[in-house]
């Protein structure tokens, strides 16, 4: 298809193919800004009545069930996130950041993210069906730890997305450069 | 000089926040109805269990269906930032569709907030380990937002947040759709 992506064949060789695109820096302040959200309530709330009253549980209450059964306290002050969604934001944030340095290794394993992100999206659905249907019952670290392996995995996958690949005059075999 | 195409995603976007918009309210209301038809338990949620298997992150996709909607109706070829916008779009559509519905509910069922506030006030009466000073703030909390509901102070801010939230959330789902769905132009060195 004319005007399509093709990768660069020679992206692996040449890091320098691969740049990220002006969008990831807004990307991580969006994911800085949910992470801020979940975990400031305990830092501005003294009470329960407080954090029922604040904003960022209004913020992420749209998102999130936000059960205090199901919720990480930090002295007895719940963050604005349940534990899942906690560690999916945490996760996410993490991804974005710390592989940032490693895109040429991410995008060479592309298709080995692919397949993992859909077993952590399976695990996660799995475990919220077993859950609800009372199968099993699993604690919040255990939610947290698999909402953070899926927020992990979406996060190198938006990193994929936005490293762009870059193709060298001539490169191509139908001779157009 | 060519033209410039322009390729109008507000049809995909609308399409798509009509009906993200509709599935959130969905079931933020049902989740309402079931507290309120719930016995007391001392959560905030006690009939939640279906919108917190479902509820969470589920107004997240929007920008996904209507990604998919643009790419139907324009082909697959759209840059990274597109998306990102498509997704924006979305989220703020769906936002105000969700609270239009919000608004017009207790009007098709005028007993729904007076209900709705009194299951709320009974599960935290129903908190034992909760002090008496900090039951009657969030019982204060509950009655007041529930007798301003109809405010333009509380409307404005119920919007804002929808656009913070849905706006947010759905530019990077978007922004991954248009990744994964769709197809971009070279970058030539």
């Amino acid at each position: 298809m004319p005007g399509t992506a093709k990768p660069a064949k020679d992206a692996q060789a040449c890091p320098s193919l691969l740049r990220l695109h002006p969008l990831y820096a807004g990307v991580v302040l969006i994911a800085l800004f949910f992470v801020l959200v979940i975990y400031t309530p305990p830092i501005f709330c003294s009470s329960l009545a407080c954090w029922f009253r604040s904003w960022q549980k209004a913020v992420m209450g749209l998102v999130c069930h936000q059960q205090l059964a199901r919720t990480f306290q930090w002295d007895g002050i719940p963050l604005a996130a349940c534990s899942r969604c906690t560690g999916i934001y945490s996760g996410f944030l993490l991804a974005l950041v710390s592989f940032v340095k490693k895109k040429e290794t991410a995008y060479a394993g592309k298709h080995y993210i692919m397949k993992i992100f859909v077993f952590s999206t399976v695990v996660l659905v799995v475990d919220g069906v077993g859950n609800l249907t009372g199968l099993w019952f699993t604690s919040d670290t255990t939610r947290a730890i698999i909402g953070g392996f899926w927020g992990v995995m979406t996060g190198m996958l938006m990193l994929m997305a936005l490293t762009i690949t870059r193709i060298k005059k001539g490169d191509r075999n139908d001779g157009t450069y | 000089m060519e033209p410039i195409e322009r390729k109008s995603y507000w049809n995909a976007a609308g399409m798509a926040a009509l009906i993200f918009g509709f599935v959130v309210f969905l079931i933020s209301t049902t989740g309402a109805y079931i507290t309120i038809h719930s016995e007391p338990s001392g959560s905030f949620f006690s009939g939640s269990i279906l919108a917190s298997v479902i509820g969470c992150l589920a107004g997240a996709f929007g920008g996904v269906l209507a990604v998919r909607f643009f790419i139907n109706e324009h082909g697959p070829e759209m840059k990274i930032g597109k998306g990102a916008v498509i997704g924006l779009a979305t989220g703020l559509l769906m936002a105000l569709f969700s609270q239009f519905l919000t608004l017009i509910w207790p009007l098709v069922d005028a007993s729904f907030l007076e209900n709705y506030q009194a299951a709320m006030i009974a599960n935290i009466e129903m908190m034992d380990l909760l002090p008496a000073a900090q039951k009657e703030e969030m019982i204060d909390a509950i009655y007041t937002q529930i007798q301003n509901f109809y405010s333009p102070g509380s409307i404005i801010q119920a919007l804002l947040l929808g656009f913070v939230s849905y706006g947010l959330l759905n530019l990077l789902s978007g922004t991954l759709s248009a990744k994964f769905m769709g197809t971009q132009p070279e970058h030539v060195l």
